[in-house]
């Protein structure tokens, strides 16, 4: 089998960078159909990977926690499905702004759903980054024509 | 569904190099040349080496007058399959007139597929390490 392999070489070379495409096709595809906010570009996935896998290594949290609030909070309760108690619980995460919820990445958001207790699964289900993007760049009606009528 | 295409395309591509392009040949021709060179070192006459075209597979077929002593040697003694067996990247050695060698054979266009299909998930793994799996990334 080696021999075949080593008559190969540019087709093994082929089908690796073509399963490394469609990866990327896939999983790329899956955080840019959320319409998520910047910094979602390749490199920095590759940053990304890459602090993390030497983080692994090196044994240490090579990833920075969630960037503190640029402004005055924002009123979390405008989201759909955001009431009274789970904007209290986003809060206590030190979220308090669209700005800081519309950048969470898709990794971020699964680690941070798994320490929302009764409300676990509810960042996602309620599309709470994709809306908190809308909000963030002000764009009221394109979040009404998505999500409906804006509340308070 | 991506992923069918994908595999679907790397095997496609594998078929073309294998094919049209040659290379399946081109392995078998280098296999079939270093075999004739072990049999010609043995120094049997009559003896014929060919590897399978029908389909194209690393299996050496040897055919001609030999006994059992020639074929397959005593002790430390090599016999003529011991040095067709010898050639790096054969899959199996066969003689024509000796029954089971008309076995199943796996064909290198198998082989070959195979491989690409292999390298083209390791690719996935690799991408799926990169950009989908869950990372750790602090929360205070």
């Amino acid at each position: 089998m080696w021999n075949v392999a080593e008559n190969n070489l540019i087709l093994i070379v082929v089908a690796l960078v073509v399963g490394l495409a469609i990866a990327l096709w896939l999983f790329r595809g899956r955080s840019a159909a959320s319409d998520g906010p910047e910094g979602n570009a390749l490199h920095d996935e590759f940053s990304a990977a890459t602090r993390d896998v030497a983080g692994e290594i090196l044994g240490v949290d090579a990833h920075p926690t969630i960037p503190g609030p640029s402004g005055p909070p924002d009123d979390l309760q405008r989201l759909k499905g955001v009431g009274p108690k789970l904007a209290a619980q986003l809060n206590e995460f030190g979220i308090t702004r669209f700005d800081q919820l519309a950048g969470l990445t898709e990794n971020e958001v699964a680690l941070l759903d798994k320490r929302m207790g009764a409300f676990e699964g509810r960042i996602a289900r309620d599309r709470l980054v994709e809306q908190a993007c809308y909000l963030e760049r002000g764009d009221t009606d394109g979040f009404e024509a998505k999500f409906g009528k804006l509340g308070g | 569904m991506k992923i069918l295409i994908g595999l679907v395309a790397v095997l496609l591509i594998a078929w073309i190099s294998h094919g049209p392009l040659g290379s399946g040949l081109r392995l078998i021709d280098g296999l079939e040349a270093q075999a004739r060179a072990q049999v010609a070192s043995a120094e049997v006459p009559g003896i014929r080496v060919a590897l399978s075209r029908d389909p194209l597979a690393r299996v050496a077929i040897l055919s001609g007058p030999a006994n059992d002593l020639q074929r397959e040697g005593l002790g430390s003694q090599k016999g003529i399959s011991d040095l067709v067996r010898d050639v790096e990247g054969l899959g199996s050695v066969r003689w024509a007139d000796e029954p089971g060698s008309d076995r199943r054979i796996v064909p290198l266009l198998a082989e070959t597929l195979l491989l690409a299909a292999l390298f083209y998930l390791l690719g996935l793994g690799l991408g799926w390490f990169f950009w989908g799996r869950p990372r750790r990334e602090g929360f205070a």
